[in-house]
Formats: C-alpha cells, structure tokens, sequence
C-alpha cells in the first residue's frame, strides 16, 4: 500500500558521491546504566534525505538528538564515541552548543508552536541570535514562510495566534521557524505523525523540495513515508538487550528491495515492528 | 386552603412506606409534567437542609432540627398545591402498588431503555446540588462580610461627607470637633504595597526561575519547601527581626532620623510576601509545557533567553496569579507595618518617610474606640475601603488574565 506514490517525483536514489555532513563513529549513548545507543557509526550525505527507520524504543528519537545535543537537556545522559558535523567534533568541550544548534535545526513530533502570533515564531531564532531590525526580521519571515510553502496560506493571519492554525500548518510554521535560523542540517522527529494525509503529503513535498538546499535526517515509523522521500535509510533494531543497534543503513531503494539482513526484511515486509 | 384533593393526596403519601417516602421527590423531578416551580422547591429544600445557614442552629439538638421539619412540612405543602392533582395521585399510586419501580414494558432489548429516555442520575444531582452549594456558602460569607462593614462603617458618612473622608488629610478622631480624613493611610498602604512588590517581583520570579529551570532536582526539592516555611513565620516575629535589623540599617545607609519608615515596612513585606509568590511562580513555570522549552533550546536559544521569552510569557497567568496573592498579603498585613512603619498622620511624601496604612491606623486604635462612637464607625469605613481595595485589585488581575488568554487561544 503505498499512498501517493506517483504524485512525487522520486530523485534517483544512488548515493550521489557527495561531502558527509554528518558522521558518527562507534557512538553509544547511555541514560543512566541504560544504553540506549550501541556502537553505531553512521555517515550522512550532504543535501540528501535519510530516514532512521524501526520499532518503536529502538533509540530513533535518542540517535536523532543526538547531532543537535538535545540529549542534553535530559539529567544522566551520557555519549561515548565521535559525532561530527562537517568534521568538527559535536561533544568537545569548546563546542558552542547554541552555534551547534543554530546549524543543526530540529523540528518535532508534535507541532509544537509558541503561544505566539505567527510571526513571532518565526523571529524567534533570529530575535535570539541578535536581529532586532523590524524591517529584516519581516524579510527573514517572509522568506521562511514561502520556503515552508506556508506564505499564501497564512499571509492574511500573520498577526495572530500561531495555536489558531490547523495542525498541518502549524508543523509547517515550525519548519518556517527552523529555516528562519538559516540551519545547514534539519532534523525530523516522525514530522507527520500527528498529521492527517493530505498534510502529510504537503509536508513530504516540502522536505524533497528543501533537500536541494539542506541535509535532512528523519526519524520515521511510516515505511512508505521512508519509501517515498528519503535516499537513504538506516534500520535500527531493539532486541532484548540490544536497543540501539544499527541493522542496516544505505540507499533507500538497496535497503528496500533487496535487504542485507534478515531482520531488516522481516520488519519492512512487516512481519514485526 | 387546601382542597380535598390535596389532602386525600397527602392521606395516601402518608400511607407510603418510608422508601416509598424517599423515592417520591425522585419521581416528581424526573416528571415531565411536574411545572418547573414544583421541581425547584425539592433542590431548594435540600439546600436549606444541607446549609450550615439554619433559621435555629443544627447544633442544638432537638430544637435544632424543628426548623428543618418545618420546612420539609411547608415544601411539601408547596409541591402538592404547585402540582397538577392527577399527575401527583398517579405518581403516588404508582409508588404504593409495585414494591420495585414501575416496570418496563419488556421488549426484545431486554431490560434497556427502549425509547432512549432521559434519566434522572440522583446521586449527579445530589453532587452538583452540594458543589453548588458550596459555591454560594462562599459567595454568602463574603457578602455578609462586606455587609457588616458597611453596617457599622456607612453611618461615619453622616459626619464627614464621603469625598472629605476619603481625600481629607487630618485624621484627629478624639480632638473636638474630631475630623476624618484618611488620605495619609491611603497613600502609606499605596506606597508600602507598590514598594513590596517592587521588590518582591523580580526576586521572588528569579527565585522561581532558579529553582524551575536551573537548580538541579536535589537543591529544588530541599529549597522550595524551606522558602514556603517562611511563610509560616508568625508576623509579629518578623516585625521584631525588622526593629533589631532593619531599622538600623535603613536609618544608617539612607541618613534619616529614624529607621521607622515605609520603606522598612516595604522590605518587611516584599520578604514576607516572597514565599507565596516563588511558589506559585515556581509551580507555573514548572508547567510549561516542554514542547515549549524543546523548540527553544533547538533554535538556539540559551537559557536565559529560553526562560525569558518563552516560559515566563507562558506562565505569565500563574506568575501574575502569584503576585496578586502577594499584594493581598502585603496590602492586609498589620502585624509589621505596625511595628516598623513609624505611624505617622501626616500625608506621606516618600517611603522614607515614617507612615501608618490603614491596618495599622485600624488595629492601633480600635480598642481606643468607642463602641457605635464616630472613631468607631470611621475605622470601620476604612475596613470597607481595604475590602474594596483587595476586591479591585483581584478583579482587575482576572480581566487582565483573561484578556491575556484570550489573546493566543484558539
């Protein structure tokens, strides 16, 4: 059952030679005693899409927070191994955490607007990161809105409460308010899982039309979803004791159709997960 | 007065046995063709019997329950002339032939309501009655206290017109002719709440702030229950610290002739009024949803500015709900700002100046007063006017909150 298939224009999906944006090599990730992430060494292309795909628990979400750090904002988490952005060094201790973010952009499972007028939310990095001018920060907002495909929409309500958009609209503001920062990287947290189909697909045109200009990593549980837009895939597995293992990762099309590892097949012709 | 219907209707509940007795107003209320009027007398009456307000007192016995079987007598006369006679004689009749509620005509759904009829739900009704109840009882004491206030204050306009009382800057209440004026406490009680909160705001949000959003979890759970014991702290012991260390400090850095100024008083009281306003704060931004503090880390934000732009203006409603609990405890403390205040009559121009707000003005010379005397009644109009003051104050944070909320609802 693949939705709307046809309707978008799939990009080739052999791994174009292009620079690593982001790479980790043998990164586990505890909370607490708990290990959440298991020696996992991953290497993602610039300018691409790729999906982290598995059970539910399997470390998705923690593996995804990884590049922007949000791990730590939860107490007694704790990374062993190298993540690196454009060869420099994630977790060093002369890494600006809010430069780190202000590249690599988050958007989240829930929209999760600000109890503010739709402009507001977009300025809201932009405001942080020192831009105070009225008539730059209408620019920036503008540009964000369009490139979020949300401007026609909103263009008459930009004034109001961004809560009085529909949720579709609102995910899409909290895009616009990631682009607005200028990031390099978006990560995407099961952006639609909260959404209908219809915005779903909106949604899924944008992030093929934004992977021109970003390097898009998406968590999602939707296997068609990762059929339809990503380039590359990565299968992360939760067995007993083994949460957090990275099965299988490489071009979508490969790791689709002709799985290396039996799990991966067993879970993406969905016989578990 | 009644007819012979009535009183053969009266005969035949009579006859009913006791349950029977209970289920009756059960019956009349889930009746469609009961008129409105009859059905609100049950509600009424079980009011009346739930209420500590009783014509004679519940607490004494035999004599204290008289008046509730007078009215039980009375409501149910009422019912039975507010009732159509058919419709009461039916419901009786029915009560007194089946031993179980009338049955159900059987159908192929078994024992279900098979016209999907309303159902009258006792146990809701009982429920909603006594919330409701409550409700009221609470609306009651503050009208009656209000009231009382009035009762003993208003006559004082009779001597001194309202606009001389309240703008009127002598207050010499046993000089003769004595003269009212209680502008000097006014502005005093003005000037020491302001000044309070002044003081009180930024430290008590940034404690809260601290202890929210920075304090690891050991220091906030040790922390926070200490500074709600402060607020325990009985207020003339408060009073003493602010004589012994206060004044002194207060005269010395500011050069004045005495430490008994509002200005001390306002420090006693931003002190006193900061355990209530951290801890509500405190639970406010703790409530913030974390969406919120997540999309503001990931853009960048550090977290000062994350918790000045996004949780503060998202716990807005409970911080201001926290100040506004503190300006009560501030505007009607007596206690210190008797004892450190300074007292003064005269209209005050700074807080540096020693003054007397009005629960001070109040609480130092109401034993003085002769009772029913113009001093008396004087005390009590102000007691009107802090009532009135409060009462302002909290309706004005309501219309400012809602209209806040309102603002980014959907």
């Amino acid at each position: 059952m693949v939705i709307f298939s046809g309707e978008i224009e799939r990009i080739p999906a052999v791994p174009a030679p292009e620079k690593i944006k982001l790479r980790t090599s043998g990164v586990n990730l505890f909370y607490g005693t708990f290990q959440a992430l298991r020696n996992i060494s991953i290497e993602i292309p610039a300018q691409a899409i790729t999906a982290i795909i598995g059970p539910s628990g399997c470390g998705k979400t923690s593996f995804l927070r990884l590049f922007n750090r949000m791990n730590d904002l939860i107490h007694n988490a704790r990374v062993e191994g190298s993540v690196e952005l454009d060869d420099m060094p994630i977790y060093d201790q002369n890494t600006d955490v809010v430069e780190l973010r202000k590249r690599v952009g988050m958007v989240f499972q829930k929209p999760n607007p600000f109890p503010m007028s739709v402009f507001d939310n977009v300025a809201f990095g932009p405001r942080r990161h020192g831009k105070d001018n009225r008539k730059e920060l209408e620019e920036i907002v503008e540009r964000s809105l369009h490139r979020a495909a949300l401007l026609d929409e909103v263009k008459d309500k930009i004034h109001e409460s961004a809560l009085s958009l529909s949720g579709g609209q609102q995910q899409r503001l909290c895009i616009a308010r990631v682009l607005a920062v200028d990031p390099e990287v978006i990560l995407m947290d099961e952006p639609c899982s909260a959404l209908d189909p219809v915005a779903t697909l909106k949604i899924e045109d944008l992030m093929r039309a934004l992977s021109e200009n970003y390097t898009i990593v998406i968590v999602t549980h939707n296997m068609q979803q990762a059929a339809r837009v990503s380039d590359m895939a990565a299968f992360l597995m939760m067995a007993d004791d083994k949460t957090g293992e990275l099965v299988e990762y490489g071009p979508t099309n490969r790791v689709f159709t002709n799985p290396k590892d039996p799990r991966t097949e067993s879970y993406i012709t969905g016989r578990f997960g | 007065m009644l007819g012979t219907d009535a009183k053969s209707i009266l005969k035949s509940i009579k006859a009913l046995p006791f349950r029977k007795k209970v289920l009756l107003p059960v019956r009349i209320l889930s009746d469609s063709r009961v008129p409105i009027g009859a059905k609100l007398v049950i509600p009424g009456l079980l009011l009346y019997l739930i209420m500590p307000l009783d014509l004679i007192p519940d607490f004494i016995p035999v004599l204290g329950q008289l008046d509730d079987l007078l009215v039980i007598i009375l409501a149910l006369g009422l019912i039975v002339r507010l009732c159509p006679p058919q419709v009461l004689h039916e419901l009786v009749l029915k009560l007194g032939q089946t031993s179980s509620p009338p049955a159900q005509p059987k159908n192929q759904s078994g024992g279900r309501n098979p016209r999907l009829l309303k159902r009258f739900r006792l146990g809701e009704k009982i429920m909603e009655l006594f919330i409701f109840g409550n409700g009221v009882l609470a609306i009651v004491v503050l009208v009656g206290i209000f009231g009382l206030l009035l009762k003993e204050g208003l006559p004082i306009f009779a001597h001194t017109p309202f606009w001389r009382f309240l703008f009127g800057d002598k207050w010499y209440p046993v000089s003769s002719p004595p003269t009212f004026g209680i502008l000097p406490f006014l502005v005093a009680s003005l000037m020491i709440t302001v000044g309070a909160i002044i003081i009180a705001l930024p430290v008590g949000v940034a404690t809260a702030a601290y202890l929210a959003e920075v304090a690891p979890k050991a220091i906030r759970e040790s922390v926070k229950p200490l500074i709600e014991l402060l607020a325990g702290v009985p207020s003339v012991v408060i009073g003493f610290v602010g004589l012994l260390v206060l004044t002194p400090l207060v005269r010395n850095v500011f050069h004045l002739n005495t430490g008994l100024t509002g200005l001390t008083a306002a420090i006693m009281l931003a002190f006193m009024s900061l355990p209530v306003i951290v801890s509500v704060s405190e639970d406010a931004l703790s409530m913030v949803p974390n969406e919120y503090k997540e999309a503001s880390y990931a853009l960048g934000a550090t977290r000062w500015q994350t918790i000045v732009h996004v949780l503060i203006p998202a716990a807005i409603s409970g911080i201001t709900a926290a100040v506004m609990l503190g300006v009560g405890r501030a505007i009607g403390e007596t206690m210190t700002v008797l004892m450190v205040a300074g007292g003064a009559l005269s209209v005050p121009h700074s807080l540096a100046e020693p003054m007397r707000p009005m629960t001070a003005t109040i609480a130092a010379e109401v034993n003085n007063a002769v009772r029913g005397g113009l001093q008396y009644q004087a005390l009590f109009a102000i007691g009107a006017a802090l009532f009135l003051i409060t009462f302002a104050t909290n309706l004005i944070a309501d219309v400012v909150l809602e209209r806040q909320k309102r603002r980014f609802q959907t």
